[in-house]
């Protein structure tokens, strides 16, 4: 029985898929890959991947980063079959800790883009259900606004200022206990 | 895209969520400030990170401050993980014993909520002042629990009787903490000079005798380890008079499930250390990988003579196939783990020595 299992998962990690994005491009991953997305792997589960998987909420430029991703990332789940928590990270995986580190440093460089991609990373990352990759960039956002002003977030982030003084009054009364 | 429009603000409801999980709590209750689209959404964060919360000073407006944060979330929403930081260098005052009730009903409400992750660190016992740290009496009921990480926190016995539940003996394929680390410092109550298993003879023994403090003995049933039969992943680092661990090893539970064992600040040379290791190799059936991280200094424990044993008999690992044994600097400890790994007939040529 053993034996028949790791066969059928070799079989699996050789098997290819398609992607393809909303621009219409396509791309070849191996099924390991594919499957860090929750989402491609009910589909793969369901057997709706014959003819490639069409993607159309992700471009080919934020398509490629994410394959990038989930390529780096694909050795390392192999190990953490199961797990339902949306707080797994690759500190709990089973693997060497130089693995690890290197896995650290590839995550460090692949978050040095600009905020509009990182923004287009992160709703793809909700769509695909990709948890490792959300909570990376999820991280970095909040890293950004760490420390920050309200005032200083609203311009870092173009965010409107839409309450009236009365209202802000009655926020700031009803969240008084959080900052005295 | 324009560079003037709100990309944040756009993003869905349950992302903002889980950016605001990642923000220390009192930040993101701050955020309901930025505009009308932020005003409730903290309430509905899978994660709640209490630290840093120095602007608070003072223990009672902290206990306020956490309680609203508890009470006013939305109860709908669910709660994956609470993480507790308890630096009291963040304080003017001593946080306990006076926040030592409210950590255990705020624990005892993220349980309730089914929270996955918990977490609870303090700084007490790092400082010289002989302040106690939260004393814990939770019982932790672990269907939900998936991670549990305690830092210088002091244990009541009863709090880690993970059988708590007389009901959870039959229901323990719902017991699922699947990795856990947990460090038993010398604050820990259950602790004998004589012996490792807290059974010594000696009545003056608070550790053994002592009613109200030690564990006597008188439960006959595993505290520490049985709630932990489905660990997959597993760091320990037990203080070598503390006794818990190994008195439990006594009840024979079988870690049928732990694949990866990490032992921080191991000795060779403590009788509590290597009855450990020899314990959990004979009873983890698909241990994969085992990480030894060698003290820094020798520990002073126990007399070997009158409770450890070395097994005469080798026997297999048949699933191991990484050991990994972390030293600061090659001394004689090394020779002597090696000598006792190959005594188990573990080959030592796949032993990784950083």
């Amino acid at each position: 029985m053993a034996s028949a299992g790791s066969g059928d998962e070799k079989a699996a990690a050789a098997a290819m898929i398609t992607l393809i994005s909303s621009d219409n491009e396509k791309f070849e991953v191996t099924e390991a890959t594919a499957t860090l997305s929750q989402t491609i792997r009910h589909m793969i589960e369901d057997g709706c991947t014959d003819g490639g998987v069409p993607l159309p909420n992700v471009t080919s430029k934020i398509l490629a980063r994410v394959i990038e991703y989930c390529k780096k990332h694909a050795t390392a789940a192999a190990g953490e079959e199961g797990s339902s928590s949306s707080f797994s990270d690759a500190a709990f995986l089973e693997v060497d800790r130089a693995f690890l580190e290197e896995l650290e440093e590839f995550d460090d460089a692949f978050l040095e883009v600009d905020r509009a991609t990182l923004f287009d990373l992160i709703l793809a990352a909700n769509y695909l259900d990709i948890k490792g990759l959300l909570n990376l960039t999820c991280q970095k956002v909040a890293d950004s606004v760490k420390g920050k002003t309200p005032e200083q977030i609203r311009e870092m982030y173009n965010i409107v200022n839409d309450l009236t003084p009365e209202e802000e009054a009655e926020i700031r009364r009803e969240t008084q206990w959080a900052f005295e | 895209m324009v560079s003037g429009a709100d990309r944040l603000g756009a993003l869905p409801d349950e992302v903002l969520h889980h950016v605001l999980s990642f923000l220390p709590a009192h930040e993101a209750v701050a955020t309901s400030l930025l505009a009308r689209r932020w005003r409730r959404l903290w309430k509905s964060a899978p994660g709640l990170r209490v630290t840093g919360a120095r602007h608070l000073g003072n223990p009672l407006s902290f206990i306020w401050f956490v309680d609203h944060l508890l009470l006013l979330r939305d109860a709908a929403a669910r709660l994956d993980s609470f993480q507790l930081d308890l630096d009291e260098r963040d304080f003017e005052v001593k946080l306990f014993p006076d926040c030592g009730p409210a950590v255990n009903v705020w624990l005892r409400l993220a349980l309730l909520s089914q929270a996955q992750i918990l977490s609870l660190r303090s700084t007490c016992g790092l400082s010289n002042y002989g302040d106690n740290g939260p004393l814990l009496y939770v019982p932790f009921i672990f269907q939900h629990l998936r991670r549990l990480d305690l830092e210088f926190v002091t244990i009541d016995r009863s709090t880690l009787d993970f059988s708590g539940c007389p009901g959870l003996v039959d229901l323990s394929m719902n017991i699922s903490v699947l990795q856990a680390t947990i460090r038993v410092t010398r604050r820990c109550y259950d602790s004998c000079a004589n012996n490792i298993y807290g059974d010594c003879d000696d009545h003056s023994c608070s550790g053994c005798y002592s009613s109200d403090e030690g564990a006597d003995d008188a439960r006959g049933e595993s505290m520490l380890l049985k709630g932990l039969s489905e660990v997959k992943d597993l760091e320990l680092s037990v203080h070598s008079k503390v006794f818990i661990v190994n008195r439990d090893l006594k009840f024979f539970p079988t870690f049928r499930k732990l694949k990866t064992l990490f032992l921080s600040d191991w000795c060779p040379c403590d009788a509590a250390d290597l009855n450990l290791l020899t314990y959990f190799l004979r009873h983890s059936p698909i241990l994969e990988k085992l990480m030894l991280q060698l003290s820094k200094v020798p520990k002073q424990g126990v007399e070997t003579e009158s409770s450890y044993k070395r097994l005469e008999q080798s026997f297999t690992c048949s699933h191991l196939k990484i050991v990994e044994i972390r030293c600061g600097e090659v001394d004689g400890r090394l020779q002597e783990t090696l000598d006792i790994l190959s005594a188990y007939a573990i080959p030592l040529e796949e032993v990784n020595i950083q």
